[in-house]
């Protein structure tokens, strides 16, 4: 854990905001057994090699994104899959989309597992009464079954998705949503994630608040962490941080 | 643990401060005295008798006591030094550094989730750092072919783990002593026995290819009849009527016996025993560090899943290691001269005689408690070596038609014919069909059926026998000649009086009864036994008309003894004839409080997708759950592991998950035993 900016970590947070995906669960294991799964029903369907289908998957991700932006639906496996299949001379596939999208989640979560120490964490932080607000963008749906599948659903007092606001990480609506549903004051908010952009500039640009940055074994350079105050690899040395600070008064 | 996130910690780079340190300080004499003259002399000479070279050389045979796998793994460093002028002992010890790499990716693999800790456990250990770069051994080479071995079996790639076996043993021959516990695993794990064929194949053409030119040199096989871990062996022998009896080899049989006698073995059982082997051994001859690297990954795998007590018990047993092994074997500094430990940290009382005794004492001492925390937490406290002791037995009751055989036949195929068994109570039926008695009393009266017959072969089964018994045909309403069928390790009896009499009722762990809807059960009834068993309409009518009063009296009641009652419900009005497949299907389940029940609604309601409501009955603290919802047979897999981790060494290879309401059966009926099965032994603490 390194603390990079001047803030001192001299009290304990008044609120712990936090971000899913890679931040409390490796997110690539997953993605990685997902999408094997469905190049393998690609492969015995319609006979599509998977190294076509990796460039047929990137190709339909990116027009659905180029297409539909920020919205949370640009996120949306099933319309990824449905544009693949378009894009090679399926008109309507909807069954095959839906089982596609079905298949990766399913397998996505089979390979899933929490960061080691992400539990003690979020037990240090309700044993001191801290209030726990997760932030995440992608649909509410999967988000949700991630938090049963992780075990993890009622470690949180409130859990804020994209789709629920309508807008997504880094923009300042769904902090400041973040933030009314706990009514605490923003500068005092831890906000731990993995994300420079969505997570580190944007909670700091909306809320001015404490950023750490879960590096997950990266190095980010020293140029980009304008915004991080704070960064770490191993949840354990976060609990051990809020052991020692004092309650917020 | 990928490559790059091993090398993004500074443990790992610590680690590798330590062994440069320990390098540029010592002189490991192993290395610099025989290991590397004999590559400098024999690479570039002879590419198949290296030891034919080295002893026309005149040299001595413990420079080279292994195999050709040995000679293999250090043949291209060396063949490096004919184009590039690199010093033999650099080009030693960065064959062992890439193999110690080898061997962390390995063992992280193994670990998985807690791969950080190898890092510490292992990476940063004083066994390995203290054998390799003090001494020179290089036993890392033989541990990191029998570890990437085991991750091969894990992983269930047979031939590669046959042939990293083969190179184990062909790089040390004394790492024969794990082959008869791999085969142990292969005897003791029905799921996986019938891949044996494949390791045994691939070790023999691997060992085979490997030791040819080993058996066609004149000399290797002097060299390694020298290797001093083989003398070992010797150590520990009573005279017996003027001849000698070695304690080690018949200790070690014993061992295997006793293993093959617990009859189930699961994989992490199966590291255990290996664990525990490795350990006695370095323990009984505390002189030789070999032992102890062979020993290491075994310690590291148990510090990774056990406790902070055992992480702790760990580093001490490598610091007494460490201390024990430089008492015995001083290092010599990069000067030339002997480290007398004590006397340059002023502690020369250390090095009294009795001081020693004491220190190696401790060591065993510390080793033994080790060992026998490895065998308790990891062996005697696993649901399998409690299932060994005595079949899981199941009872399945209910009405003709109410869906007995799917259900049993649906949870064999989750553990496979070689671990369960069904005994049909069908079996049982005192006449066949065309007998006259049937005129006057129906198959649900138990006067008809030969219960005592049915409950004496219970109890054969549960006590782990075969019986012989009949078949009952439907298709010709026969009964067949006797036939034998053998007990497992989870015994289903399903029938119409499964659990009739007190006295069966005894007999299970678990008792299933299935209460199917009235409408229901007459539609796959009629739909069975006219088109599945070529009964005609009238007569199946019949039957289900002159059965209900004996239902009522000899079958429902059973519902009472239930531990599980499963009832199968349409969601929407039953067409009038026809067949039943459209219809939508929802399942009442009630079983006791206490079995896991909100973690599986919570599974079934966020991940399933399914509608579920739970009412609980106060008077008796059953649980009864409405299920219904359109389930794929993966959900069930998924749902399974969240609901019953500990259940997944008993799966076949592949189970069979069902789609549908019977793989929710299948769930519910899984948590059930996995619950009854915590409570007939301290089974949390199986890993």
């Amino acid at each position: 854990m390194k603390i990079l900016s001047k803030v001192v970590l001299s009290e304990a947070p008044s609120a712990i905001f936090v971000d899913l995906d890679n931040t409390l669960y490796p997110y690539d294991p997953g993605h990685t057994a997902g999408l094997a799964a469905v190049g393998d029903k690609l492969k015995t369907d319609f006979d599509v090699q998977p190294e076509q289908f990796k460039i047929l998957f990137d190709a339909a991700r990116k027009s659905v994104k180029a297409r539909l932006g920020d919205a949370p639906s640009a996120r949306s496996r099933l319309l990824y899959f449905q544009e693949l299949l378009e894009s090679i001379g399926l008109g309507a596939a909807v069954l095959k989309a839906l089982d596609y999208e079905q298949t990766y989640w399913r397998r996505f979560l089979r390979h899933s597992y929490l960061f080691e120490g992400v539990t003690d964490f979020f037990e240090e932080a309700r044993l001191r009464s801290i209030p726990v607000v997760l932030i995440t963008n992608l649909t509410a749906q999967i988000q949700f079954q991630k938090l049963i599948y992780l075990g993890i659903e009622e470690a949180f007092d409130f859990v804020i998705t994209s789709e629920q606001i309508g807008a997504e990480k880094p923009k300042p609506e769904i902090f400041h949503a973040a933030v009314a549903k706990v009514n605490c004051e923003p500068s005092k908010i831890w906000m731990i994630g993995d994300d420079l952009e969505c997570d580190m500039a944007g909670s700091k640009q909306a809320l001015g608040c404490v950023s750490f940055l879960k590096t997950n074994g990266s190095r980010p350079p020293k140029a980009s962490l304008a915004n991080v105050d704070v960064t770490f690899d191993d949840f354990s040395k976060l609990t051990e941080t809020l052991t020692k600070l004092e309650v917020a008064k | 643990m990928t490559i790059s996130a091993v090398l993004s910690r500074p443990s790992f780079w610590i680690g590798c401060a330590l062994r440069g340190l320990l390098l540029a300080a010592f002189v490991p004499v192993a290395a610099s005295d025989l290991y590397v003259p004999f590559f400098e002399a024999t690479v570039g000479q002879s590419l198949f008798d290296p030891w034919l070279v080295w002893a026309n050389l005149g040299g001595q045979a413990a420079a080279f006591p292994y195999g050709f796998a040995m000679w293999l793994v250090f043949l291209p460093g060396f063949a490096l030094q004919a184009i590039l002028p690199i010093e033999g002992l650099t080009l030693y010890f960065a064959t062992l550094f890439i193999w110690e790499f080898a061997l962390l990716l390995v063992l992280a693999r193994l670990v998985d989730e807690k791969a950080r800790r190898v890092l510490t456990l292992f990476w940063l250990s004083p066994i390995t750092l203290v054998a390799t770069y003090v001494y020179g051994y290089n036993d890392i080479v033989a541990v990191g072919f029998l570890m990437a071995a085991i991750l091969c079996l894990h992983n269930r790639r047979w031939v590669w783990a046959g042939l990293f076996l083969a190179f184990a043993v062909s790089a040390k021959l004394s790492m024969m002593v794990a082959l008869p516990i791999v085969a142990l695993y292969f005897i003791n794990k029905p799921p996986v026995r019938k891949h044996s064929v494949k390791i045994a194949l691939a070790f023999t053409a691997g060992f085979g290819a490997l030791s040819i030119p080993f058996l066609a040199s004149d000399v290797a096989l002097g060299f390694v009849s020298g290797n001093s871990e083989m003398g070992t062996l010797a150590n520990y022998a009573v005279s017996f009527g003027g001849a000698t009896i070695l304690l080690l080899p018949l200790g070690f049989v014993l061992f295997l016996y006793w293993i093959w006698r617990a009859r189930r073995l699961s994989f992490n059982m199966f590291v255990s025993f290996l664990g525990v082997t490795f350990l006695a051994l370095a323990l009984l001859t505390p002189g030789s560090a070999g032992w102890f690297v062979w020993s290491l990954p075994f310690l590291v795998l148990y510090q990774t899943q056990s406790g902070l007590v055992a992480i702790r018990l760990g580093y001490l047993y490598a610091i007494l290691f460490t201390l024990n092994a430089l008492v015995h074997k001083p290092a010599v500094l990069g000067s030339g001269s002997e480290v007398d430990l004590f006397a340059a940290v002023n502690l020369n009382f250390l090095s009294a005689p009795f001081v020693q005794s004491g220190l190696v004492t401790l060591l065993v001492t510390l080793g033994v408690i080790i060992g026998l925390r490895m065998w308790r937490e990891s062996i005697s406290q696993n649901a399998f070596f409690r299932v060994s002791q005595r079949p899981f037995m199941l009872a399945i009751a209910g009405d003709s038609g109410a869906g007995k055989d799917t259900l049993a036949e649906a949870i064999i195929d989750v553990f496979g014919s070689h671990s369960a068994t069904n005994l049909s109570g069908d079996d049982y039926h005192r006449y066949d069909r065309q007998k006259p008695m049937w005129q006057v009393m129906t198959h649900l009266n138990p006067a008809a059926n030969n219960l005592e017959g049915f409950t004496g072969d219970i109890e054969k089964l549960r006590a782990g026998k075969t019986i012989l018994k009949r078949h009952y045909d439907h298709a010709t309403g026969k009964l067949s000649r006797p036939e034998k069928l053998a007990s497992r390790d989870f015994v289903i009896a399903s029938g119409l009086h499964a659990f009739f009499s007190a006295k069966q009722s005894a007999l299970f762990d678990l008792k299933i009864y299935l209460a199917i809807d009235e409408g229901l059960r007459r539609g796959y009834k009629i739909h069975r036994d006219t088109v599945l068993r070529g009964k005609s309409l009238e007569s199946t009518l019949e039957a289900l008309e002159s059965r209900r009063a004996d239902f009522e009296n000899f079958v429902a009641p059973q519902e009472d003894q239930a531990d599980i009652v499963f009832s199968l419900q349409p969601e929407q009005a039953l067409p009038e004839s026809g067949s039943l497949d459209d219809v939508n299907l929802r399942l009442k389940a009630k079983f006791a409080s206490g079995n896991n029940e909100e973690l599986l609604a919570r599974i079934l309601t966020g991940l399933l997708m399914c509608e579920v409501s739970t009412k609980r009955d106060r008077a008796n603290g059953n649980v009864e759950m409405t299920i219904s919802g359109d389930i794929r047979a993966t959900d069930i897999a998924m749902a399974v592991d969240l609901v019953c981790p500990n259940l997944m060494e008993f799966f076949d290879e592949a189970p069979q998950w069902k789609s549908g309401m019977t793989g929710v059966m299948q769930l519910v009926t899984l948590m059930v035993i996995a619950s009854q099965m915590a409570a007939r032994g301290s089974y949390e603490n199986s890993i």
